[in-house]
């Protein structure tokens, strides 16, 4: 039964890793741009909940709406202020400044939060269980992320097919010149790219603000595992994203099951065995 | 990545006493001659910002380029140019290397505080032993908690701003690099903030033969040794049936604590308790569930280990979430400060920890005469935050002894006269009575109690429950089995 209760943990982090990576996945789907700041992102977002929270003393739950207006916002603003530009003189540059901005973000969260650990106290959710029995315990606080991690990929799913800008996503991403061509303004696109997945972003930062504690520098971190849920996925694919994210959850959990500390090492390994045996991931939908 | 990974071009840190222009004083050299000839102050100015240092004295440049290959570092002729009266000597520089910035920047919070103290109270000078007046110049550095990158602004301070003496803190991240840095370059070294074992090993010191030290570094903590009396004392203060699930993880501290001969297991072991180490864990595992679901099947009643604050955040909550509810606790490094407890939330409330430093000590400052209360409330009038442990080390360990240092040193253009001062330090301090004596060479222990933090977010009160290796520390509250608040 430990084997389930583990199985169990690994889907449900898979989720938070999904949540965290859709926003990553979409912004490299539409603009092949490869966003190194994006763990920071997840971050900022954390602490501007915790700015919210810290003002208005209300759960963080609640905060969750106004900081995707916020974070939309400033992902808007950064991709036709900054990555628009760094973009038009080559996908290097692009990374450099992503890389710039990421350690800007740091910095300045060290600035105005200070090096302390902080936490989102979201209230008895966070311990609250489903016993199913005493060795399989399934905590409300992860599947909530879980059943949330799929909401917003169902939600981005039906966007990006249903409506006349998730279309225009998707012409972008297949032929960015021929999109210009049949009137799309890429740089307007972009910027409404960015400003999803800073959304998504917004809400995975929060709900690992709560899952964990943070600092300016947890960032890096976060980015790893979400980039290796969109690797293992296949890059530019949603529900890979949501697989790719379960894969490397479970990974880690059986990892650490076979022998404690080997989590992270046997979910890397994963990572790599698919890099090595399938590199375009598992549900591209280009194969180049 | 905040590490000088960032494409600076600045090359891992070599001994001081090379004789080679490394490449960073090449880059140094290039940044200053194209300042030189008014096109490059942007690569100059480039190369600071890629170094990252706040320093406090600004340092001339030309002085930088040919200490490269310095191996004395106190330069006798370097005399000041402030001195006034007669009653005036030479200037003392004094560096220090801390963690303004990077994971552990959070224990440098007092920095300011401290070092606007230490200004306060020295005013124009320090009265020598030689009876005369001499100003003190202050050179921070910031390691940014990182290991290369202290080794790196050691380097750079010894080579640069020739101090006297140098003193940082805290962990072995930064104490060792400083000390090493310091030994290879002949500069007199007080650290602080290091347990004495893992400092004298990392070192470079031979742990069976603790006699034979060093010429330059000294460093000041509690030992290992008192730390696994204390957890263990701390685990005998409530009956529980003595299975201790530990977790350590994967890192230098952690090997060196989980070693079944030499580390904890065999303290635990002696006095009849049962030690479940399932292995060291990885920092930054998301997921507990299967360890802990190993430690309910063995029915632990305690809990060890050592967790940065988000591992352990992370791990608690997955405790409480499988039902995994430890009656005694003993928590290393992630339970440190209030903020770390509030960001942990009230179900950290009852976890207990050493103690090595509280305001309830019964110490004074050499410094400023105040009272371990005093400087908390000293610290609450100035800053809206509160106080954090580091406040009695730095301020104890770091700027009470360098002071009294200075004070007592015969000859101060001479290295050795300060490592001689050092050697005979016998001060009373906020972190406790200071003495080189401690079993390993060029170490000084200061005390280490036990404590249990109880209250809730917002309000947490850290009360010293048990005091067997320094009873002058007195208790402040009875210990409460945590499962039953």
């Amino acid at each position: 039964m430990i084997w389930v209760n583990d199985i169990i943990q690994g889907i449900l982090l898979g989720g938070l890793y999904a949540l965290f990576a859709a926003g990553l996945s979409l912004v490299f789907g539409v603009m092949r741009l490869v966003n190194l700041a994006h763990g920071d992102f997840g971050v900022m977002a954390a602490y501007i909940s915790l700015a919210i929270v810290g003002s208005l003393h209300v759960n963080p739950f609640y905060t969750i709406l106004m900081v995707m207006v916020v974070m939309a916002i400033f992902g808007y603003a950064v991709q036709r202020g900054l990555l628009n530009f760094a973009m038009d003189a080559g996908p290097l540059q692009a990374i450099l400044a992503t890389f710039g901005i990421a350690i800007i973000i740091q910095n300045v969260l060290l600035e105005r939060f200070t090096a302390n650990s902080k936490g989102l106290d979201a209230g008895a959710i966070e311990t609250a269980v489903i016993k199913l029995s005493n060795q399989v315990v399934i905590g409300w606080f992860p599947l909530v992320t879980a059943i949330v991690s799929v909401i917003v990929l169902l939600g981005l799913q039906f966007f990006l097919g249903r409506t006349r800008m998730g279309r225009a996503f998707r012409a972008t991403a297949d032929n960015q010149r021929a999109a210009q061509l049949m009137g799309i303004d890429n740089r307007h696109l972009y910027g409404m790219a960015m400003a999803f997945a800073l959304t998504i972003v917004a809400i995975g930062g929060v709900f690992i603000g709560i899952r964990t504690t943070f600092n300016p520098s947890a960032g890096p971190m976060r980015l790893i595992f979400a980039y290796e849920a969109v690797i293992i996925g296949g890059l530019g694919s949603l529900w890979g994203t949501l697989v790719g994210g379960i894969i490397l959850g479970v990974a880690q959990v059986l990892g650490d099951h076979a022998q404690q500390g080997w989590g992270i090492l046997v979910g890397h390994l994963v990572f790599l065995a698919l890099l090595a045996f399938r590199p375009q991931g598992l549900f591209a939908k280009q194969v180049q | 990545m905040a590490e000088d990974k960032q494409g600076c071009g600045i090359p891992d840190n070599e001994s001081p006493a090379g004789k080679e222009v490394s490449r960073r004083d090449f880059l140094k050299m290039a940044g200053i001659a194209g300042a030189a000839i008014g096109v490059g102050g942007g690569l100059g100015g480039l190369i600071a910002a890629c170094g990252g240092t706040a320093e406090e004295t600004t340092t001339t440049a030309g002085v930088t380029t040919t200490a490269g290959g310095a191996t004395t570092t106190t330069a006798g002729g370097e005399t000041t140019t402030t001195a006034a009266g007669a009653e005036m000597g030479r200037e003392v520089k004094i560096g220090w290397v801390t963690m303004t910035t990077g994971v552990f920047a959070g224990l440098s919070e007092p920095d300011d505080f401290l070092m606007k103290q230490a200004k306060d109270t020295i005013g124009d000078g320090l009265v020598g032993a030689d009876g005369k007046k001499h100003p003190v110049t202050w050179i921070t550095k910031d390691s940014q908690s990182d290991t290369n990158r202290s080794a790196e602004v050691t380097g750079e301070l010894i080579s640069s701003d020739k101090p006297d003496l140098v003193f940082g803190g805290m962990t072995p991240v930064v104490n060792i690099p400083v000390g090493q840095q310091c030994e290879a370059a002949g500069v007199p070294c007080v650290t602080y903030g290091c347990p004495m074992e893992p400092w004298f090993v990392g070192m470079g010191g031979n742990p069976a033969d603790p006699t034979k030290g060093f010429n330059w570094a000294f460093n000041v903590f509690f030992s290992v040794d008192n730390l696994n009396k204390v957890y263990l004392a701390l685990l005998n203060l409530i009956p529980t049936n003595k299975k201790v699930a530990a977790m350590w993880p994967n890192d230098p501290d952690g090997q060196a604590t989980a070693d079944p001969k030499l580390g904890m297991p065999p303290v635990f072991e002696a006095a009849g308790y049962t030690v479940v180490n399932p292995g060291l864990f990885t920092q930054g595992t998301e997921d507990f569930s299967s360890v802990i679901n190993k430690f309910k099947a063995d029915g632990c009643e305690c809990l060890v280990g050592t967790w940065t604050p988000p591992d352990f955040a992370n791990f608690w909550k997955q405790c409480i979430q499988q039902g995994f509810n430890p009656k005694q606790t003993a928590i290393a490094r992630a339970i440190l400060t209030r903020p770390d407890m509030d960001a942990v939330g009230d179900i950290a409330n009852g976890l207990c920890l050493e103690v090595w430093w509280e305001k309830t000590w019964p110490y004074k400052s050499s410094l400023t005469g105040l009272t371990c209360q005093g400087i908390v409330d000293a610290w609450a009038a100035a800053n809206p935050g509160p106080y954090t442990p580091a406040l009695g080390l730095t301020g104890g360990g770091g700027f009470e002894v360098v002071i009294d240092v200075v004070k007592r040193t015969a000859n101060l253009d001479d290295p050795a006269s300060y490592v001689e001062a050092i050697k005979a330090t016998d001060l009373d301090t906020i972190l406790g009575h200071i003495k080189f004596d401690a079993p390993f060479a060029n170490s000084a222990l200061t005390p280490l109690v036990g404590g249990q933090w109880i209250g809730k977010v917002g309000s947490w009160e850290r009360f010293v429950v048990e005091n067997a290796l320094y009873p002058d520390i007195p208790i402040t509250a009875k210990v409460v089995d945590r499962t039953t608040l």
